[in-house]
């Protein structure tokens, strides 16, 4: 999923296994020949094959046979959302499958991520140029005591 | 209502019941505890408050 290599690092992908669109013993349209999972072990079986083609690049959640998930969310067939660090939707996909726009979705995480970016690199530089922890060395003081990298000052910058 | 969704007709009365209820921007995102597909690791959403943005993607495999 371009999605992961693109924000794999700014955010956390959680893939929620739901219960199936068109299993062969439901609304069946002749794609996958899947039944619904009738019980959790096989609901983490269909899971894991999921996991599998995603080659651990995201992890793979299942809900409950209560579906509990899935209805809070009304997330049947499918959906996309993003939640804030606030614990608050930032966006709301449709349902699926013709709301299911990941591209909607980039552009809400860009807007979400731009933001923890530029505070990273206000706050980050800040507190490391203001002056080096106690016992250790710039690289400019080094030189000046003619210490070289690889000895004690080395690992000190 | 639950169970496997059999029908064009049962997935539109499905959405008339839990279609109002999904959040919308600016609402608080519902709560949840979920296992990994193995069942050895379990996720809660309120974890990642404060911490990073995450990604709900639900889905199925057909």
């Amino acid at each position: 999923m371009d999605l992961i290599a693109a924000h794999g690092n700014a955010v956390e992908l959680l893939f929620i296994y739901i219960r199936e669109a068109h299993p062969t013993d439901g609304w069946y349209m002749g794609t996958h020949r899947i039944r619904d999972p009738l019980s959790l072990e096989e609901r983490r079986s269909v899971a894991r094959k999921f996991e599998e083609s995603l080659r651990g690049r995201a992890g793979v959640y299942v809900d409950g046979m209560d579906d509990a998930a899935m209805k809070a969310y009304a997330a049947w067939p499918d959906r996309l959302y993003l939640v804030g660090t606030d614990g608050r939707i930032r966006y709301a996909g449709k349902r699926g499958p013709s709301g299911f726009k990941p591209d909607e979705l980039r552009e809400a995480i860009k807007k979400e991520t731009v933001g923890r970016e530029t505070i990273e690199r206000l706050d980050v530089p800040r507190a490391t140029r203001a002056s080096p922890p106690p016992g250790r060395v710039t690289r400019r003081q080094g030189k000046a005591r003619g210490e070289t990298r690889g000895g004690r000052s080395g690992r000190a910058l | 209502m639950g169970g496997t969704i059999r029908s064009k007709e049962e997935a539109v009365a499905w959405h008339g019941r839990y279609g109002p209820r999904a959040p919308k921007e600016g609402d608080p995102a519902p709560d949840f505890r979920l296992r990994d597909a193995s069942g050895s690791r379990a996720v809660r959403l309120s974890d990642f408050r404060g911490r990073r943005p995450v990604v709900l993607a639900f889905g199925s495999y057909t």
